[in-house]
């Protein structure tokens, strides 16, 4: 069994999206620089896989209760990379609203600049504040976006693989700096992009960066199978969470891929103290900043449950719940993972609330060190995941107190090896070079 | 008394472009971030204003012959920044080629990583090449480059500006996290754009980061009087160089700024030697890198002439009465204009002159410390530039000369303070605040504006 990789999000202030109201907190801590060098040390210290963040590129609704979108992500985690040695960076950008060139060029960047620790997760942004920001006066369907994404891609990798190893000759007698013939245009006219190509230098030490996917739909699902290296996905039970590894896993043996080469990163919030009771005592803290009424209403619009005004107590069967998300704004994966816990037996809105952290949709895991080491044992165990990606409840307090508490049981244990200096972030991930 | 300012290129291996023939050059140093690492330390001990990348997203067509074409700019210098604590990066971003919306956001979020550090160099992109990764069969005129720059760094600005400084309110008790009234969209609607706005988050230490433009043609001494902070610009006499500056002042006093808040920074490219001697067998050394004849050939046509003797003199009255205008840099051509005034020279010995021709077309400065400190001082006393972009004719041992070398003495003479840390580049550069620009009313005085709603 190969060991499971750690990726941790530094989503300030927390997937908990009201921590930054806890006494504690700073609350304008997701736009300082040193906040976020000090967690990416603390991770390159430990020898966590990669750092993560997600983005949009729109302000969000909710801003005038939590922070909301971030700094840019390519630039911030391209700082935080400058300052640490071995932790991969992996930075979500929407193949919507970038150009494959500009796209591909940067990723690969960031990949010689960080000596192959590069990563991106691509998505296809379903914000329709987005779509505004970049004279489209409709959010376009998710059909679309998804065929764009596949364009998309098959122009990013092709304009990474443009220039064979030795096409720099660099002979300083003749003058002559490379051989031209090994340097490949890509020349692709395609429905969304023409892009001639090529980049204009050669590839980093990872050849390519490694792809991210993220989307739960079918057309999430097709492009992981075709591209990525990784899929980051949503499971609120084990069983549902071993169904999808081995659904990517077919997918991307019917594509012509080894199977392990598309490893599965499971998302799970993380709220992690010495003690399971002090665990505890901060989950209700947190649970206190959410404003429940707002998020049991949207939670209600989320699900598609009938129309009217729900008590935070109300009692939610699987039979309430659509097998489909009501509309396409909506997410695929969050809608079958929450099908998939209703299964289990009812909750009430207020439960399924607390549970999807307030309203991230993944997994909230409550415990001292060893119960979080436990869990996350179990489902590796089970084949639910390659790795995680571990999201801080309070990423002030649980970032370190994940790396710190939880880390070094699981290196114990034989699960978790600290990644190395000098090692690629593909290498460390067990995804094979193209 | 002002001081100069001092910006520092580091293209690679330097403006003669086929530096990587040398024998102590590392031909690969234009991918190794150890190596630019050096050079950013170097620029921060000294207390330069700021390091400086050019950049067209394509491959260059001499690709066979020198590196053509780098790391994306953006990415390299926050690196360099992030391991840097005083030096501010100049990055150059094509309007052309990229959202108003995601570049506005990139340069801000720069901007706050490196604590007001960021400045963008606008650029509208002429190469073929790059419209071609672009979905463009051909490259779009010099007219509609220039009118979408405008509109681009209209939108971009007021991107910048959308976030009142005490828009954030974080109430714990109430729970109450931003005032959203004091949030503006941009709600832009133009002949290009279609930008509702507002960013994510609020602005970096420097409100808006700095902008560099460097076009010398009408539309882009348009755009810099309109829009930049620092005007970048090419002049090979200090007369041109006076005058170029004279009108970028009085155009930015004619759309209501105040001419002291628009910088000119004067391209010189520098080859120090420890001795004068030294300096000029090293010229010798580097000049037979170079293919100097498909070089003066491509000097000729970059001035709209037909070809001739390469070694025949070319005087102003041989040159076309109007700039070529489409694909030939014309701030190369009024330079070179300049010069000739002066007395002919042939295109060979331009190629000499330009450190390796059009693509650069920069003055080339030769000599011992102090004869270079004493040219760029002269310069500055004649009132030809507000500071120099230093550009190094091998940037693998000139960039370091300049510093240790050339720097001290401008030092003592009272013409450079260096760069403290905490200090913004704005501040540096002499252009702090937002204030200036025409038109343009700071966002508390703007109700009318959207607002975005909760």
């Amino acid at each position: 069994m190969g060991r499971m990789h750690l990726l941790s999000s530094l989503m300030t202030p927390g997937h908990f999206r009201t921590a930054w109201r806890l006494p504690h907190a700073d609350p304008t801590a997701y736009l300082d620089v040193d906040h976020f060098q000090r967690l990416a040390r603390i991770a390159d210290e430990v020898g966590l896989d990669a750092v993560f963040l997600g983005d949009g590129p729109a302000l969000r609704g909710e801003i005038g209760t939590a922070p909301g979108t971030g700094i840019d992500p390519l630039v911030l985690l391209g700082n935080l990379a400058a300052v640490t040695e071995r932790v991969g960076v992996l930075a979500t950008a929407s193949t919507t609203y970038n150009s494959p060139y500009n796209l591909a060029r940067r990723v690969q960047s960031l990949d010689i600049v960080t000596g192959g620790r590069a990563a991106v997760n691509v998505v296809t942004t379903h914000a329709p504040a987005a779509a505004a920001n970049f004279g489209l006066a409709q959010h376009p369907p998710k059909e679309e976006r998804y065929r764009r994404a596949h364009e998309f891609l098959d122009v990013v990798t092709r304009l990474w693989d443009g220039w064979e190893p030795d096409a720099v000759v660099a002979d300083k007698a003749t003058g002559v700096y490379a051989d031209a013939s090994r340097i490949h245009p890509v020349d692709h006219h395609g429905e969304f992009f023409s892009v001639a190509g090529p980049l204009p230098v050669p590839a980093g030490p990872q050849g390519r960066p490694v792809v991210v996917q993220a989307g739960g739909s079918e057309g999430g699902l097709r492009l992981a199978g075709d591209f990525a290296d990784a899929v980051f996905t949503v499971a609120q039970t084990r069983a549902k969470a071993i169904a999808f590894r081995d659904d990517i896993r077919a997918r991307a043996a019917a594509a012509g891929r080894d199977p392990e080469d598309v490893k599965i990163s499971l998302g799970v919030v993380v709220l992690v103290a010495p003690t399971e009771q002090e665990a505890l005592r901060r989950a209700d803290e947190l649970y206190a900043t959410l404003p429940i009424g707002s998020l049991t209403a949207s939670l209600a619009v989320a699900l598609g449950l009938p129309e009217g005004s729900y008590d935070p107590d109300h009692l939610v069967r699987i039979e309430d719940v659509p097998d489909a998300p009501p509309d396409e704004l909506r997410s695929a994966g969050f809608q079958v993972s929450t099908r998939a816990l209703l299964a289990e037996g009812p909750r009430t809105l207020r439960e399924l609330v607390h549970r999807g952290a307030g309203g991230s949709g993944h997994r909230l895991l409550v415990g001292s060190a060893e119960q979080v080491a436990d869990d996350l044992e179990q489902w590796f165990r089970a084949g639910a995941a390659d790795g995680f990606t571990v999201m801080p409840a309070d990423t002030s307090v649980d970032f370190e107190a994940f790396a710190r508490l939880v880390v070094p049981i699981l290196v114990e244990r034989g699960l978790f090896e600290p990644a190395a200096v000098g090692s690629t972030l593909r290498e460390r991930l067990g995804v094979g070079g193209r | 008394m002002p001081t100069l300012h001092l910006v520092a290129s580091l293209m690679t291996p330097g403006h003669f472009r086929t530096a990587w023939r040398l024998p102590h050059a590392d031909p690969g140093a234009n991918l190794d971030v150890a190596y630019y690492t050096r050079l950013a330390r170097t620029a921060d001990e000294v207390g330069l204003d700021a390091i400086f990348l050019g950049d067209g997203p394509a491959l260059g067509g001499d690709i066979a012959s020198t590196p053509s074409g780098g790391i994306d700019p953006l990415v390299l210098l926050g690196h360099l920044l992030a391991v840097t604590r005083r030096v501010g990066g100049v990055i150059t971003s094509s309007s052309t080629y990229n959202a108003p919306y995601n570049l506005a956001r990139r340069f801000q979020a720069l901007d706050i990583v490196t604590k007001g550090r960021a400045a963008v160099n606008v650029v509208t992109t002429f190469a073929p090449a790059a419209a071609a990764n672009f979905g463009l069969t051909t490259p779009l005129d010099k007219e509609t480059r220039y009118r979408r720059a405008h509109e681009f760094l209209d939108v971009v600005t007021r991107l910048w500006d959308g976030w009142e400084p005490d828009a954030i309110v974080a109430d714990k008790a109430t729970g109450r996290y931003a005032d959203v009234s004091r949030i503006h969209r941009a709600d832009h609607v133009g002949e290009f754009f279609s930008v509702a706005g507002p960013l994510p988050v609020p602005p970096g230490p420097q409100g808006r980061p700095v902008v560099v433009q460097a076009g010398g043609s009408e539309g882009g001494v348009a755009l810099g009087a309109r829009f930049a902070d620092v005007v970048f610009t090419v002049a090979q006499t200090r007369s041109r160089a006076v005058a170029f500056r004279d009108e970028v002042r009085a155009r930015a006093a004619a759309v209501g700024r105040d001419p002291d808040r628009v910088k000119v920074s004067v391209g010189v490219v520098v080859l120090v030697g420890e001795t004068e001697q030294d300096a000029r067998d090293r010229l010798d050394e580097l000049a037979a890198t170079l293919p100097v004849d498909d070089l003066a050939r491509g000097v000729l046509s970059a001035l709209g002439l037909p070809q001739r003797d390469l070694d025949e003199p070319v005087g102003v009255d041989d040159l076309p009465e109007v700039p070529v205008g489409e694909a030939g840099s014309v701030g190369f051509q009024l330079s070179t204009r300049a010069l000739l005034a002066e007395r002919p020279l042939s295109a060979r010995e331009l190629v000499r002159r330009t450190a390796g021709g059009p693509a650069g077309g920069h003055r080339l400065v030769v000599g011992s410390p102090e004869q270079i400190a004493d040219d760029l001082q002269a310069w500055w006393e004649a009132g030809a530039a507000d500071g120099f972009t230093v550009m190094y004719a091998d940037t693998a041992v000139d960039f370091e000369r300049f510093a240790r070398l050339v720097v001290p003495v401008l030092v003592e003479r009272g013409l450079f303070a260096p760069a403290e840390v905490g200090v913004t580049l704005r501040e540096r550069l002499g252009v702090a605040g937002t204030q200036g620009v025409a038109g343009e009313q700071g966002v508390a005085d703007a109700p009318a504006r959207q607002r975005v709603s909760a």
